[in-house]
């Protein structure tokens, strides 16, 4: 019996979730620039942002 | 617009997901015009712009949703630039010309994210699917 509680204690329950980080997760995401692009490579990198998404 | 703090140095530029999807479909005349005036800010900051540059806060007096898209603008610190797409107006000063397309974004703890490109009039507030 004590065995099975022991077990049921370190199970993880669908609801104990951390709420902060959860939200983190569903944020909108947001993309940083990196430094000394170029118009072409700006472009490029525009449209890699967008493939990560889809 | 703070400019006290930022006006003489680069600024981080950030992109929200929407701006992004939207940017790829734009025409390559405008992803320029937005170009240069992301690697402006990257540089100067806001110093020098030829547009206009300002709150989003300066509501039309007249409007019937003042106080709620005042808040709006001031919670979640929403500014706009006069881009110049298609052209710009120079009727006034340098650094205040006028264009029909601005460009909203928000600005906070120096750094900017670029959320959306609309024409105006009429002005109207990005949406909250737009913010970060």
């Amino acid at each position: 019996m004590s065995a099975v509680l022991k077990q049921k204690e370190n199970t993880s329950s669908p609801f104990n979730f951390d709420l902060k980080k959860m939200q983190e997760a569903i944020a909108a995401p947001v993309y940083r620039l990196p430094n000394n692009l170029d118009f072409k490579e700006f472009q490029k990198w525009m449209k890699q942002q967008q493939a990560k998404k889809d | 617009m703070d400019e006290t703090t930022a006006s003489e140095k680069g600024l981080t530029v950030l992109f929200g997901q929407i701006f992004i999807d939207r940017f790829n479909n734009f025409p390559v005349k405008d992803q320029k015009k937005i170009f240069e005036f992301v690697e402006h800010l990257k540089t100067k900051g806001f110093s020098g712009l030829a547009g206009r540059n300002k709150s989003s806060i300066d509501v039309d007096k007249n409007d019937s949703d003042f106080l709620k898209k005042v808040t709006y603008a001031r919670d979640n610190c929403l500014y706009h630039y006069h881009i110049g797409i298609p052209y710009y107006d120079e009727s006034n000063a340098f650094g205040d010309w006028t264009s029909e397309y601005i460009l909203h974004y928000q600005y906070r703890n120096g750094e900017i994210t670029l959320l959306d490109l609309d024409s105006h009039p009429p002005f109207t507030l990005p949406a909250e699917k737009f913010l970060i």
